[in-house]
């Protein structure tokens, strides 16, 4: 052959390979079942629990090595009421990770049956209609919440209603998807940590208001021997920002678009003298926070050290805030309007895949059951520091009355007795922030644009600016 | 000392390359000497004629090249145990960092040496996870990995460097091109084509789709995608050009087939770079992190040791405990270290060249 | 006495049992390649043409056996690389593409001129061009505005990351460290070539930052760099001039040449032992009896290194520089491990992007800025590749 012949040839051969290699198959029309596929009884009609249920699935979690005796026990019990489910757990790692990696499972047709999920990453999921609605496991009366299938879970209604409704209010490209797509599992909010020892030695008072705060923080940089000291840390400033937002009714995003209309609402005057604000108490050393301390710096570990007073962070991470040297106590986030509170609620929540069989979906979604039910909520809650989803929790005797409340144990179960105190309001006064593709981004474009303002390498304008830039363009 | 006569082309380039690094021609050497020595026969300071044979008197020199060549050694060493500092302060504080508790890492004060020295780091990383099975997994990867990349290597870089085809550096060019896009890019693409591709599974005999289902599947996806790399490929196709033609042409006058001529002359020549593409290619599966956490979904079991160490040691909240992360790693990348010391001696040992002059 | 007259030039054989003159087996090498034939002079015609044939009889005979050797590697790449790096360059060119729901809106240019701060986006994720907007400078920040059909003005935002900050960081990283490491790797090599007390010893040290794992280097060099750090403490910096790797160093009134100093230092320290080691084994190839005829000829140390060793080095030297040009072009891992995640671990700041940065945070969210963004890096690439190639061609000696 001459040479350009065999040129010519060796494109060809090469395109020809990667034509093959393209056309293996749209993740659509693809029919190989999930890895573990099933064998079932039933055939045609609707799958029914029994003791003869048979199916393999598989649950992705990021549940970290500590907690994870707690759901192992939890499966061997499941497994004592339905012997032929077989559960297998797999730790993806931390969340980024896990959605990277479902990200990449949903064109690759290699999806779990089960899997912890963040509502702003299952707003993408379901954008590639790869979540399913369980409304139709919710309110069966086969196997619905409340029916009793011997797993002891109780009706909807019983679950606390903000994290419920976290599931059913999607929106993808701009309209409302209607149905719930992610059932919450274990939930944590923000509250405050401060210094009871040193509180106590100097007479000031908890701050309710954000007034108060301020005020508070005048008074300790105010105070000999103070002056060194931070009053306030703040470790999430993301969070802080959208929680102020909320709190002050700025508009942050939306997840509803109408024409013209756009999901990012945040660059707007109100916002931004927020920010400035937020920037002049910085400058007076009032506050900090994670961003701000840099190197991934905790502020509870400034908290336990001293150089922080009082320091809001998640309950998930209540333990960061015991130290021996002092008394932690704990109250709530000062709000901006005493009537209208609003806190955060995090935490992953479960969310279920469609490219499983229908034994599969009904196995997995009876294990749901199973471990949100009264009990089993209080004893994860109990284990890991997170909050419980049902209300039931809250007064199951393994929720009040745990056995091992020695050092920092204790502080997690003083948190435990104050959300549970309704003179506190937490559960009112929950809030979520929208969820939709791009949700995961605003969010962090939040943080980075309050670091950058307070470590003064941006001006307020340009920071928000450059938060919406980033917003827009990350698809 | 007349230079026979070159092709002219030659000849422009030996002058390019005496002119670059300024070497003079052993003509002009000579000259420069004869003159320095008939400046020195009048050696005004003494008002003497002072007749020197052409060099300065043997006794000095031979005491100014040692000196020289002492002062040469000194700077030398100097300048190899200032940069060897350089290149130990990190490893020695990540030994330390083992060493020390979370609190006094994330203190304000670092110190540079544990104020409590912290065993009990290597112990929780004992305890935490099942470090032989991830240890298991990561050989039996790394050396079918760095076997089979071996044998491309020894292959791809023989015909780009001996044999003769048509199109050899349009695809030399090409191959080349493909060490210009980012892997990450790539890697997307590759985990949906090996979900898709076929696979013949041993245990059930049968043909299934997509790899990432069974154990032997897994651990060939993690190894079949990286058998060939065109790093390696170039490098060693560098070492085989040093290679004299001549042998070459040697052996194909004594009858020895192209096979033959490349286990027998050219591997052998070659050794001290595949001993380096050995170890190299093994530690690149031995750190390798994010493909190995993308297939092995299904089964944590399956996994190597970098995925198992990442996800362990931070809390709840997420922090990294950093003193158990450098425990871990250290223990992960001593026997890497240990590789390399006992294969230093074969790299380093150089070979004889034995063959060239006859 | 006159010890110049014993080097003679030698006849071009070397059977004989006579010292040898450096230039002489170049001269020999040279032209051993090109007997039979000359050498096509310009650099496309020789990349297509091929060197001439030794002989017509073994290049026919070679032929077919290349491709058998060949057959693997061209298979395995055929399938995990050629294939995905088409795929890359076919979504650059994607609208939209989505790569979980695995669906697109057509071809388009847009992606490269979002790439390039000429195609921008309103609020309300309308597409518009960098012409149709007019400019705005309000407080030193400029705005672009654009009135939409209904004659509402609305603000339009580019990104200008690409143009601002990875493209010139990405050059300034290429240019400055792999001149700088090429050199002290060559110097280190030599040198522990010609030592002999202690050489296992420091041949092996010099390979730990191999072993050495980010995590913990990035940790050194964040305590060292640190504002309060010794290295501040050394030179007796403060204030806006102590912060080299902190939260917005090289913004605002902080120098700007600080972090790049601390990254490129990061850069060299990594990539020296790969180098070394490379550059080690090629020093074993080297005949000894170059040094010797380089001795008697009275070359200095210096010189020896200059015109035997350099030389005889430029293959690998040649295949050092083509490939770390190519990796410090992709560098991504190293502004990781020593600037943490600037874009979300606060300060939100993008100075220190590098082009591989910015495709790696696009492809979680619009693959097809970071596809547009990997082609233009490509073709950077085989650009300077190109002429690396072209530049050295006279100067390696096989």
């Amino acid at each position: 052959m001459s040479y350009k012949n065999k040129i010519a040839t060796s494109i060809l051969a090469l395109a020809g390979l990667t034509l093959v290699a393209g056309c293996g198959g749209t993740p659509a029309a693809s029919t190989s079942s999930a890895p573990t596929s099933a064998s079932t009884s039933s055939s045609g009609g609707e799958v029914t629990p029994s003791k003869d249920l048979k199916a393999d699935i598989t649950f992705w979690h990021t549940i970290g090595k500590a907690n994870l005796d707690t759901l192992n026990t939890m499966i061997t019990q499941f497994n004592a009421i339905y012997p032929n489910i077989n559960i297998t757990t797999t730790s993806q790692g931390g969340y980024d990770t896990l959605k990277d990696t479902i990200s990449n499972a949903i064109p690759a047709g290699t999806t779990p049956t089960m899997a912890y999920c963040y509502p702003d990453h299952v707003a993408e999921y379901l954008a590639a209609g790869a979540v399913i609605n369980m409304d139709k496991y919710i309110n069966s009366t086969t196997y619905g919440l409340g029916v009793d299938n011997g797993l002891g879970d109780g009706a909807q209604s019983d679950f606390i209603q903000t994290y419920w409704n976290e599931g059913n209010n999607y929106t993808v490209d701009g309209v409302a998807k209607e149905g719930v797509y992610s059932l919450p599992f274990s939930k944590s909010t923000e509250v405050l940590f401060y210094n009871k020892t040193e509180f106590d030695k100097n007479g000031w008072s908890v701050p309710t208001t954000w007034e108060e705060m301020w005020s508070l923080c005048a008074q300790i940089k105010g105070t000999a021997g103070y002056e060194n000291v931070s009053p306030l840390g703040y470790d999430s400033d993301a969070n802080w920002y959208i929680t102020l937002s909320e709190q002050k009714k700025i508009p942050y995003t939306s997840g509803t678009v109408e024409a013209g209309g756009s999901h990012f609402l945040f660059n707007n005057t109100d916002a931004k003298a927020m920010v400035t604000d937020l920037k002049a108490k910085y400058d007076a050393g009032y506050w900090k926070s994670q961003a701000t301390l840099g190197n991934g710096t905790y502020t509870s570990t400034k908290f336990t050290n001293k150089e922080i007073l009082m320091s809001v962070g998640s309950t998930g991470g209540t333990t960061h805030n015991y130290t021996e040297n002092f008394t932690t106590g704990v109250a709530a986030l000062p709000q901006a309007d005493a009537n209208d509170g609003k806190v955060i609620m995090q935490g992953p929540s479960i969310c279920f895949f469609s490219k499983a069989t229908p034994e599969q979906k009904l196995a997995a979604w009876l294990f749901y059951k199973f471990i949100t039910n009264e009990k089993n909520s209080a004893i994860w809650s109990v284990s890991t520091g997170y909050n419980p989803v049902r209300t039931a929790s809250f007064s199951d005797d393994i929720y009040t009355k745990r056995s091992d409340t020695s050092a920092a144990k204790g502080l997690v179960k003083t948190v435990a007795d104050f959300l549970a105190d309704d003179a506190n309001h937490y559960s009112s006064w929950y809030y979520t922030s929208p969820a939709f593709k791009g949700s995961s981004t605003a969010r962090l474009q939040m943080g980075a644009l309050v670091g950058s303002v307070m470590l003064g390498t941006k001006s307020v304008d340009t920071a928000f600016a450059d938060a919406m830039t980033n917003c827009l363009f990350a698809g | 000392m007349e230079t026979p006569k070159k092709t002219s082309e030659n000849a422009d380039t030996r002058n390019f390359f005496q002119k670059l690094f300024k070497m003079k021609s052993v003509t002009e050497k000579q000259a420069e000497r004869e003159a320095k020595a008939s400046y020195q026969a009048i050696d005004t300071s003494h008002m003497s004629l002072v007749i020197k044979e052409g060099r300065v008197n043997a006794a000095s020199l031979e005491k100014a090249q040692k000196v020289a060549h002492i002062l040469g050694t000194i700077i030398t060493y100097a300048f190899l145990l200032f940069m060897s500092l350089v290149v130990l302060f990190p490893f020695y504080w990540m030994i330390i960092t083992s060493l020390k508790s979370t609190q006094e890492i994330r203190s304000l004060h670092q110190t540079f040496f544990p104020t409590n020295v912290l065993w009990s780091n290597y112990i929780t990383v004992f305890n935490s996870f099942d470090f032989m099975t991830y240890v298991g997994n990561t050989l039996v990867v790394g050396i079918i990995s760095t076997v089979g990349t071996l044998l491309t290597t020894i292959f791809a870089a023989f015909a780009f460097a001996r044999l003769n085809f048509r199109g050899k550096n349009v695809i030399f060019a090409i191959l080349l091109a493909t060490m210009m896009i980012p892997g990450e890019m790539m890697v997307i693409t590759n985990y949906i084509t090996v979900a898709r591709l076929p696979w013949y599974e041993f245990s059930t005999g049968k043909i299934v789709t997509g790899w990432l289902t069974y154990k032997d599947s897994v651990f060939g996806a993690m190894i079949i995608p990286f058998w060939v790399s065109v790093f390696y490929i170039y490098l060693l196709r560098q070492n085989f050009k040093q290679i004299p033609n001549e042998l070459y042409l040697a052996a194909k006058v004594d009858g020895k087939s192209d096979w033959q001529y490349l286990w027998k002359v050219m591997v052998p020549l070659a050794a001290p770079t595949l001993i380096s593409i050995f170890i190299l290619k093994l530690m690149g599966t031995w750190n390798s992190y994010v493909w190995p956490q993308l297939v092995t979904t299904n089964n944590e079991k399956w996994r190597l040791v970098t995925n198992a160490l990442r996800g362990s040691f931070t809390t709840t909240s997420g922090e990294p405990q950093y003193g158990i992360q450098m425990a871990a790693t250290i223990l992960v990348t001593v026997p890497l270290l240990l590789l390399f010391i006992f294969f230093r001696k074969y790299i380093m040992r150089g070979v004889g060249r034995a063959g060239i002059k006859g | 006495m006159e010890q110049a007259t014993q080097t003679q030039v030698k006849p071009a054989t070397p059977a004989e049992n006579t010292p040898i003159d450096s230039t002489e087996l170049h001269r020999n090498a040279l032209d051993r390649d090109t007997k039979g034939g000359k050498q096509p002079k310009s650099f496309f015609k020789r990349l297509f043409k091929g060197r001439e044939r030794v002989s017509a009889d073994a290049g026919e005979k070679n032929n077919w056996k290349a491709w058998l050797y060949l057959a693997p590697s061209l298979i395995l790449l055929a399938v995990f690389t050629f294939y995905p790096l088409i795929n890359t360059i076919v979504i650059a060119f994607l609208k939209d593409y989505n790569y979980v729901t695995q669906t697109n809106s057509g071809f388009t240019l847009d992606n490269f001129g979002t790439v390039l701060g000429l195609v921008g986006q309103t609020s309300s994720q309308t597409t518009v061009y960098l012409w149709q907007c007019t400019k705005q400078v309000t407080d030193g920040v400029t705005h672009y505005y654009f009135s939409t059909s209904s004659g509402v003005l609305t603000e339009v935002y580019f990104q200008t990351d690409v143009i601002k900050y990875a493209l010139p960081n990405t050059l300034l990283i290429t240019f400055i460290t792999v001149p700088i490491s090429i050199i002290i790797s060559l110097l280190i090599s030599i040198g522990l070539n010609s030592i002999k007390a202690f050489k296992k010893v420091l041949q092996t040290i010099f390979f730990v930052p191999y072993v050495t794992n980010a995590i913990a280097v990035g940790m050194v060099f964040a305590v060292l760099f640190d504002s309060k750090g010794i290295i501040n403490f050394v030179f007796g910096l403060s204030g806006n001039n102590s912060f080299w790797i902190d939260q917005g160093a090289g913004l605002g009134n902080k120098p700007a040449w600080m972090p790049m100093f601390a990254l490129c230092v990061y850069i060299v320290w990594h990539s020296l032992p790969f180098k070394i080691l490379i550059f080690l084994s090629g020093l074993q190839n080297i005949d000894k009896q170059y040094y010797d005829a380089a001795k008697i000829d009275c070359a200095g140390k210096w010189k020896t290194m200059m015109n035997v060793t350099v030389p005889l080095l430029s293959p690998q030297i040649l295949y050092i520089m083509i490939t770390s040009f190519i990796a410090s072009f992709k560098e991504y891992t190293s502004v990781v491990g020593l600037f943490g995640m600037p874009s979300t671990d606060g300060g939100g700041t993008k100075n220190m992007y590098t082009i591989v940065y910015y495709i790696y945070e696009q492809i979680k969210g619009n693959v097809g800025y970071g596809g547009a963004a990997a082609v233009l890096l490509f073709i950077i690439i085989m650009i300077f590749t190109a002429i690396q190639f072209q530049v050295s061609k006279k100067r390696v000696y096989y």
